[in-house]
């Protein structure tokens, strides 16, 4: 048993060392860094302080934070919304269709999430697709302002995160098995209360995946905010970003990612905690893989 | 009875979501090959876009170091997210294997600014060296190595230890039962790694942007023509990209499904 | 009188995980070309000791010697044993003749030479045809079947396996077992087989070691175990019986078991041989088919030494026999089985006597256990 134990360190140590130096370092550092000054000209001085997250508390910050919040919360809502009936689709289709569906889900995920958030400028923007066809369907006289705004972002971050909302859930629907069908069996005037008193507590540390798999990049997501949100709408990502390369204050660009890790590092913990580890961590994303 | 208004409607959300998540990708798809190259009118199909892009001397340039990087990151990704996944296997800590996934939770834009401010203080200031390509494979192939890691080890799992003993118990030494035994069965689960983390390197964008100082990968050039004055070229350009993602990522699933429905 | 030679000797090897001891100070001899079980309920070591055979483990302390040549230390691919697996452990990338082929592969084999004697070893196990599929294609027993010719390619010295038997159905399993003799038979090779199922040992093995928390209990032909079992582990172990206690009483050429308010007469040969001492506690072992029971209205003639009386609880056909259980009238429960012949059917509620010989006991030290069973 010592040599399975040993050998097993052996394995892993290249990797862990790797993680040491070139993610723990990295990380800590701006740790340290959001506990020392901004120098005149950028840079760092390193005098230890706590202003910069007094700052953090300014209401212009909270604002961006509230916000980010907000979008976070309204991406998760609306892939869970159209995630859960998606999943139970699938789940009650014959086998051999579920991992084609699901695999049609789950492709856009894996492609380029610049690319597909440019295709939403094309889509959105005032003379794109979307405004074309309201036009043409008379819903609208003039272009409406569809970029460039909250509901743009929002939109890219569903278009985004939504498979790893079906995920989880198709897992949790896919081993209640016959309970399922049976569940499943009338969707009719019943199907309300079947949905809300059978389904959903049984699938509910799917859910719970779901919604933490959406949320915690939704929060941290820097491109989809900087391009469709046009640099008008800032959110978290965008803020850290900014205050690196524009403001070139780095302690405090430093204070914020910490902050965002702090809260992202909690919500995933929390989850884990509540003992939907087996379901949430090793399956979630496993699956996705 | 199963009621046919609830199949109806539930069909119906399937086939609208599908839409709504390859709308981004038809509409790129459609637009690279439309002769006019303006998303307001179809000028009939053409091809021209492509011929440009491939006239493009600066996308030829990132797309080279692209995959430079990509297959930096890989081999790394590999040579270490493999190992890790046998040692966390043998160890057996569900700390360890949370551990994992740690890296999935940074966002990548923190990660980036991370990794700039250590290599300021330690290559810059320190040894005087410059960001380049080879820091971008250094920073991705930190993702990479819990990609791979979570695969082989989802591989493992399924992995029947005891055709290890049988190897041995027929004469095979460690070193060939390894050879002729695990590796093959494992196999599939470190190729479907690789690809997965080959897919994300080629497609990845703030990271690179960040670590890669004055080179340029392709995200970082479709960026720059997204963000200052759109060329019908980008379009072109991203249905490619698209399109080698899409198959690399089959390529993958595939891979790992043979395993996970056997 | 010579002993058959020895071909494995295990001396005092006793073996720990942790705080656990799995197997302590065995001592055993297998003997060449024996078909040899070790039974005991799961936890008992004997999974451990095909281990040790196999150098999966090392021991504590002891020796394993194959042949007279000590094992401890000796790589698992250095010896010449092989082992079919619980799981059968088929290689799922392969195809069967890839997977049978394998080990003489690995001695250097090349691989026409080596395909030509996996297609014998298939032969053998008769699954000619089947070289060209995965283990994914083939049924439970199939799988066992290659399996099974995967380690008798190798012609090893000894052949351990593990369970063989219990992935598989009821009806197959009794049909291998009859093969699993017939193969070991044509290739003469040495079988340790480790089982939990005491029919299976029963059937299959020449010897039987039952072991019950890493100790040895006894070791002996089937029949020997059965008829003459030394503890009540093994008495109960192997198959159904009925228990007698009483306080020894050891006479001239009678003796007896007292206890409150009965006398059970016993062999008082047998109680010396055994070494039992007058007044320690003992148990006699009637197995059911030796128990004898009629109606309290036609006792037995003539009547055995051993009589008491009862109601019957419970009758139970099992086909060729017929099972009667009774209760006791001084408490306990007595069950006979006897071939059905239409006649001698008892209805519940019957008022019985039971009775047994002093032959057909077997004395064994007494646990606290009641009368009957």
């Amino acid at each position: 048993m010592p040599r399975r134990r040993l050998s097993g360190i052996a394995l892993a140590s290249p990797a862990l060392l790797w993680w040491a130096g070139l993610l723990v370092l990295p990380v800590g550092l701006v740790l340290a860094y959001s506990f020392f000054e901004r120098g005149v000209y950028g840079g760092v001085v390193y005098e230890w302080t706590l202003d910069n997250y007094r700052r953090a508390w300014d209401t212009l910050y909270l604002s961006v934070l509230g916000f980010s919040v907000r979008v976070a919360l309204e991406t998760t809502a609306i892939s869970l919304v159209i995630g859960f009936p998606v999943a139970l689709f699938i789940a009650t289709r014959p086998p051999r269709w579920r991992t084609a569906l699901l695999v049609l889900c789950i492709l856009p995920f894996w492609t380029s999430l610049l690319i597909r958030t440019y295709a939403w400028i094309v889509i959105l923007n005032d003379e794109g697709l979307a405004n074309r066809a309201l036009r043409s369907l008379g819903l609208v006289d003039s272009s409406v302002r569809l970029l460039y705004n909250e509901l743009a972002i929002v939109v890219g971050m569903v278009s985004t995160y939504l498979p790893l909302m079906i995920l989880p859930i198709y897992a949790a629907l896919e081993r209640l098995g016959p309970e399922l069908g049976e569940a499943a069996a009338d969707l009719g005037a019943t199907a309300w209360k079947r949905l809300w008193t059978i389904l959903v507590p049984l699938t509910a540390p799917g859910i719970a995946a779901g919604c933490i798999f959406v949320f915690v990049p939704s929060l941290g997501n820097f491109i989809i905010p900087d391009l469709l949100g046009g640099g008008r709408r800032q959110m978290v990502g965008t803020l850290v970003q900014s205050q690196f390369l524009e403001a070139r204050d780095w302690p405090f660009g430093a204070t914020l990612a910490v902050s965002l890790i702090a809260m992202l590092l909690a919500l995933v913990l929390v989850q884990a905690w509540l003992g939907n580890r087996a379901l949430g961590e090793r399956e979630g994303p496993a699956r996705a893989l | 009875m199963r009621s046919r208004l609830g199949e109806l409607s539930l069909g119906t959300l399937f086939a609208a979501t599908l839409a709504f998540l390859y709308l981004p990708i038809a509409v790129l798809v459609g637009l690279s090959f439309n002769e006019s190259g303006l998303p307001t009118a179809w000028g009939g199909f053409s091809t021209r876009w492509y011929g440009e892009l491939a006239r493009d001397e600066e996308v030829r340039d990132a797309a080279l170091s692209t995959l430079l990087v990509a297959l930096g990151a890989t081999a790394l990704s590999v040579l270490l997210g493999t190992p890790l996944a046998f040692g966390l296997d043998r160890l057996r800590s569900r700390t360890l294997d949370g551990l994992v996934f740690v890296p999935m939770i940074i966002p990548d834009i923190v990660y980036a600014i991370a990794f700039l401010s250590a290599f300021n203080l330690v290559f810059t200031q320190a040894l005087g060296r410059q960001l380049g390509l080879w820091s971008v494979v250094l920073a991705h192939a930190t993702f990479g190595v819990a990609f791979v890691a979570i695969v082989v080890s989802t591989r493992l799992a399924h992995f029947d230890h005891s055709t290890v003993e049988a190897s041995l118990d027929l004469g095979a030494s460690e070193l060939r039962t390894f050879l002729h035994v695990t590796l093959p069965q494992i196999a599939p689960g470190v190729v479907a790694g690789a690809l997965i983390v080959f897919t994300l390197s080629v497609d990845e964008f703030v990271i690179a942007f960040f670590t890669a100082g004055i080179e340029v990968t392709l995200p970082i050039k479709i960026y720059s023509m997204v963000r200052f004055g759109v060329t019908p070229v980008v379009n072109a350009l991203a249905a490619i990209v698209l399109g080698v993602s899409i198959v690399l990522v089959l390529a993958a699933l595939r891979l790992r499904g043979r395993e996970a429905h056997p | 009188m010579s002993e058959p030679r020895e071909v494995i000797r295990i001396e005092g090897v006793t073996k720990r995980f942790g705080a656990v001891t799995a197997l302590h100070d065995v001592t055993l001899g297998i003997r060449e070309g024996e078909f040899f079980a070790l039974l005991g309920p799961s936890g008992c070591g004997k999974t451990t000791l095909l281990r040790l055979l196999a150098g999966f483990e090392r021991p504590d302390r002891g020796r394993l010697l194959l042949d007279g040549r000590d094992l401890v230390g000796v790589k698992p691919y250095r010896r010449p044993l092989n082992m079919m697996f619980q799981s059968y452990a088929l290689f799922p990338h392969m195809t069967v003749e890839e997977n049978v082929a394998y080990g003489l592969r690995m001695e250097g084999l090349r691989r026409r030479e080596a395909l030509a004697r996996a297609h014998d070893a298939l032969a053998l196990v008769h699954l000619e045809g089947l070289g060209g599929r995965r283990p994914a294609q083939l049924s439970g027993g199939q799988r066992q079947r290659v399996a099974l010719a995967r380690a008798l390619v190798k012609r090893p010295r000894v052949l351990l396996l593990d369970e063989p038997l219990s992935a598989l159905d009821r009806q197959i399993r009794s049909e291998m077992q009859v093969e699993l003799k017939r193969i070991q038979h044509t290739v003469g090779v040495t079988f340790i087989v480790v089982t939990h199922d005491q029919e299976e040992a029963i059937t299959m093995a020449d010897r039987i070691a039952v072991l019950d928390r890493g100790r040895i209990v006894q070791v002996g032909e089937p029949e020997t175990l059965y008829e003459v079992p030394e503890t009540l582990f093994v008495a109960r172990f192997l198959g159904e019986s009925n228990l007698f206690s009483g306080t020894l009483e050891l006479g001239e050429d009678r003796a007896f078991l007292v206890d409150s308010d009965v006398r059970w007469e016993v062999d008082a040969a047998q109680a010396r041989r055994r070494g039992l001492a007058p007044g320690t506690r003992a148990t006699a072992v009637v197995r059911p088919e030796r128990t004898i029971v009629a109606a309290a209205t036609r006792p037995p003639t003539p009547a055995p030494p051993n009589l008491a009386s009862g109601v019957v609880a419970e009758t139970v056909y099992l086909g060729a026999a017929r099972k009667v259980v009774v209760d006791l009238a001084r408490g306990g429960t007595v069950q006979a089985r006897f071939e059905s012949r239409g006649d001698g059917a008892f209805a519940p509620g019957e008022a019985v006597v039971v009775g047994w010989e002093p032959a057909a006991a077997a004395l064994v030290v007494a646990s606290d256990e009641p009368t009957g069973e």
